[in-house]
């Protein structure tokens, strides 16, 4: 056991980006930090919890005390078991230290605990904070129905602090195992392509799964979800507490005080860690030679065929970014295929409600030019331009990408402008056609004119603009390149979550202005998005002018 | 355990290794040697000979196709803790846990092996001061350059003093005196009836301390033998030349 200790807290050390400590940069990191966890963190908890309050509320007054609060906790733990999928896979087999830990006098299954502890408690907290405020959710709403006598008894705070910290454990073990089963079952074609589709997989699955609970219901929305939760006959729920059989025990020693239960819960937990455990022992040692023993069928080439052609500068620049974007699994599906989010969601959206009053409302209320629902959809547009490019992590990992060889941004004979402008670039070709395709069909399912069409295009363009402008920024300023996986790039990267909550600050920053606009001067809607366009272009001049300063000095004093 | 091996003083025993990457990429084939107490063997070849292959198989990393490592006896595959027990392994890429201080990797790694602090300490501080790292102990790896990276898995590795010591291009990014520190080691661990086993590109390095040299080339073995029986076979050629005949290497080409 000492060398699983030993392991994971090495693990542990080594996981911490490295932040400016000092001076400007450190202060700035000390500010981005705050503004992550006031904007990002905080909210996201006060959202999930009130979320969990009101459904719990509701579903009480039908006398069902629980389903509201098992739902959720399904959802959270769909979702870390769909994120956490590529995540478990590449630390497990393919991470940098594994060429090096696997000669040491390891067994391999202490080598896979310390793997898989470090991830659980690295990758978690964000979990167990939503957790813990669904559990607080639903004790506000419970105290509210019942009172407090007998919903905060002591066995009922204390199953809702265990599970706050143990109920992210069972999908990641369930990763664990899928991991090391396909593994073992794809060393026999010595392919791994096929295993980085699992994700989408297991994505497709819960979401037909979800969509399947409302068959016969008359169409997807809360109404109905929370009918067939009250009915207990939501098709999610019922797979999903088999699936992830022991939130049902907590949900049981929460809402009973059931120590039992509380018991049981604990110990369908440790059973599975301990089947994880040992299908490690069994599987782990193999999957890790298979792992060292992949490669590629090497090609005959002819040297006169090959294509040597002279490109200009910048072009091969863009042409060098683009394709380790797309040829390298992590930034391809988390940078680059993220961006059809918006042009699929969007059609899915407008599809699923079709036969949604509120919306069809919403909708006829703006095609017959009521002003509030033109504003509602410009905030709304806004924030997803600004959300877009944070949320694919191009510009805020354009440097940290660069990873240990980051010195090719020193030594190569370019000039640090036009690097700059090239990655600025990348982000733009990538990020910039799905937001124009996303408004195309806006327009088309809304029915706006040709001149509103390319007004938002230009709105996004802005929007976009700045966003990119101040990832780099931020990026430059510390790019992390120490990582040890293309996926630790992107998720132990600081500048990442802290671009997206001072772009979120931002949105929020220039809806507010909209907001306010139309609500406190005389001026009516369309001089508003004429002056938030204004706005925009201001601010990505100003941002141009001196974020092309600060980003040229980072690009200096790199190293 | 296979007594055979201790008895023959064979510490580090390759049995028809070979191994194949993907489908059909064919590293290595049919290997076969052994390094005796006493020895240092060097292994030479160009690039993508099956050197760092060879020393993956021996060291557990890949598993052979087909034969068997044996390191003091054990099987690496079947018995891979005592094995691992049995030897030291320097990598070819020093960068792992960057994150940690030079101090900390070393601890690790001697935890690891549950080295005694009152052996750990004059141990690490003798090889620290050989190989002029004791001032940058405390400093995060990242911070140091790729030779002093080098110094720090050579003193990690060598903490435990294992009886055989197993080193993928040890001297890269060493500076002159830290490369002839390592090589004064390798010669006092062998004088003490240990084995050294060490892929190089360089052939002067082989030539100057290897007892026995293997030159492979295509994953397979060239050469193995003494380097005086070598030149005795290759008359008037000195060892550049006869690597570069033996590797069919045509000058101009």
């Amino acid at each position: 056991m000492n060398n699983i200790r030993t392991l994971f807290n090495v693990y542990r050390a080594n996981f911490e980006m490295p932040t400016p400590k000092k001076g400007l940069k450190g202060s700035l990191y000390t500010a981005f930090g705050f503004i992550a966890f006031t904007c990002i963190m905080l909210p996201c908890c006060l959202i999930v919890g009130y979320i969990t309050y009101i459904m719990s509320l509701a579903l009480m007054v039908e006398n069902n005390t629980m389903n509201a609060l098992l739902s959720e906790v399904h959802i959270i733990s769909a979702f870390s078991m769909i994120f956490s999928m590529l995540v478990v896979f590449n630390v497990l087999f393919f991470s940098s230290d594994r060429e090096h830990m696997v000669t040491l006098p390891l067994s391999h299954w202490q080598l896979l605990s310390a793997k898989f502890w470090h991830t659980y408690m690295a990758e978690s907290i964000m979990e167990f904070m939503v957790l813990f405020s669904m559990f607080v959710g639903h004790f506000a709403a419970a105290i509210q129905s019942f009172g407090a006598q007998g919903v905060l008894g002591p066995v009922q705070i204390l199953a809702a602090l265990i599970g706050t910290l143990v109920t992210p454990l069972l999908p990641l073990a369930y990763c664990t195992i899928l991991s090391l089963i396909l593994m073992s079952v794809l060393k026999k074609v010595r392919n791994i392509k096929v295993f980085y589709h699992v994700s989408t997989f297991l994505l497709l699955v819960f979401v037909a799964i979800f969509l399947l609970s409302f068959r016969g219901m008359g169409g997807v929305n809360v109404n109905n979800y929370m009918d067939s939760l009250a009915g207990g006959t939501n098709l999610f729920l019922q797979i999903c507490n088999i699936l992830f059989f022991t939130v049902p025990l907590l949900g049981k020693a929460i809402g009973s005080g059931s120590i039992l239960s509380l018991f049981l819960y604990l110990l369908g937990n440790a059973v599975i860690v301990c089947i994880m455990l040992f299908l490690g022992y069994l599987l782990y040692q193999e999957g890790l030679y298979t792992a060292a023993a992949l490669g590629s069928r090497k090609k005959k080439v002819d040297a006169d065929r090959l294509k040597l052609d002279l490109t200009s500068v910048f072009a091969t620049y863009i042409k060098k970014e683009l394709k380790v974007l797309l040829r390298t699994r992590a930034y391809a599906s988390n940078c680059f295929y993220i961006n059809l989010l918006w042009p699929i969601g969007i059609i899915v959206l407008f599809s699923l409600s079709e036969n949604n009053e509120n919306i069809q409302h919403f909708l006829d209320l703006y095609r017959e030019g009521y002003s509030r629902a033109a504003l509602i959809l410009l905030l709304v547009i806004i924030f997803t331009s600004f959300v877009a490019s944070a949320l694919n992590s191009l510009s805020s990992t354009a440097f940290t990408r660069e990873g240990a060889h980051v010195d090719i941004i020193k030594y190569i004979p370019v000039p640090y402008e036009t690097q700059m402008y090239a990655k600025a670039a990348v982000a733009l070709i990538v990020t910039y056609p799905a937001l124009i395709l996303t408004v195309i069909i806006a327009s088309f399912y809304i029915g706006w004119s040709l001149p509103w069409t390319l007004y938002y295009c230009a709105l996004a363009l802005c929007a976009l603009l700045l966003s990119i402008v101040i990832g780099l920024s931020m990026d430059s300023a510390a790019p992390f390149t120490l990582w040890d996986d293309e996926y630790s790039a992107l998720r132990g990267n600081l500048n990442s979550f802290f671009n997206m909550a001072v772009i979120m600050v931002l949105a929020v920053f220039v809806c507010g202005i909209a907001f306010l606009t139309f609500e406190l001067t005389p001026l009516g809607i369309v001089p508003v998005h004429l002056l938030i366009l204004v706005l925009l272009i201001i601010l990505d001049i100003i941002a141009v002018i001196f974020g092309r300063k600060i980003i040229l000095r980072n690009m200096e004093e790199l190293y | 355990m296979d007594n055979t091996s201790i008895q023959d003083n064979t510490l580090i025993q390759a049995e028809n290794l070979s191994m194949i990457y993907g489908s059909d990429h064919k590293a290595v084939d049919d290997m076969s040697f052994s390094s005796k107490a006493g020895e240092i063997v060097g292994f030479a070849g160009p690039n993508g000979a099956g050197k760092t292959t060879v020393i993956k198989m021996l060291t557990g990393i890949l598993r052979p196709v087909t034969g068997r490592a044996l390191i003091a006896g054990h099987d690496i595959v079947k018995e891979p803790l005592a094995a691992k027990q049995s030897f030291a392994y320097v990598a070819d890429n020093p960068d792992v846990l960057l994150q940690l201080t030079g101090l900390e990797y070393i601890n690790f790694v001697a935890d690891i092996y549950k080295i005694p602090a009152e052996d750990r300490a004059p141990r690490v501080k003798d090889l620290a001061a050989r190989f002029g790292m004791s001032d940058a102990l405390e400093t995060p790896m990242r911070e140091y350059s790729h030779g002093m990276r080098q110094k720090l898995m050579v003193i990690a590795a060598l903490t435990h003093n294992p009886p055989a010591w197993i080193l993928d291009e040890p001297m890269t990014g060493l500076d002159p005196s830290a490369a002839y520190e390592l090589k004064q080691m390798m010669r006092e661990h062998a004088a003490k009836g240990n084995c050294v086993l060490f892929s190089t590109h360089v052939l002067e390095v082989a030539e100057k301390l290897c007892d026995h040299i293997i030159i492979m080339n295509g994953g397979h073995s060239l050469y193995q033998g003494t380097v005086e029986d070598l030149s005795a076979a290759h008359p008037g050629q000195d060892l550049e030349e006869i690597f570069l005949d033996m590797i069919s290497y045509k000058k101009g080409e």
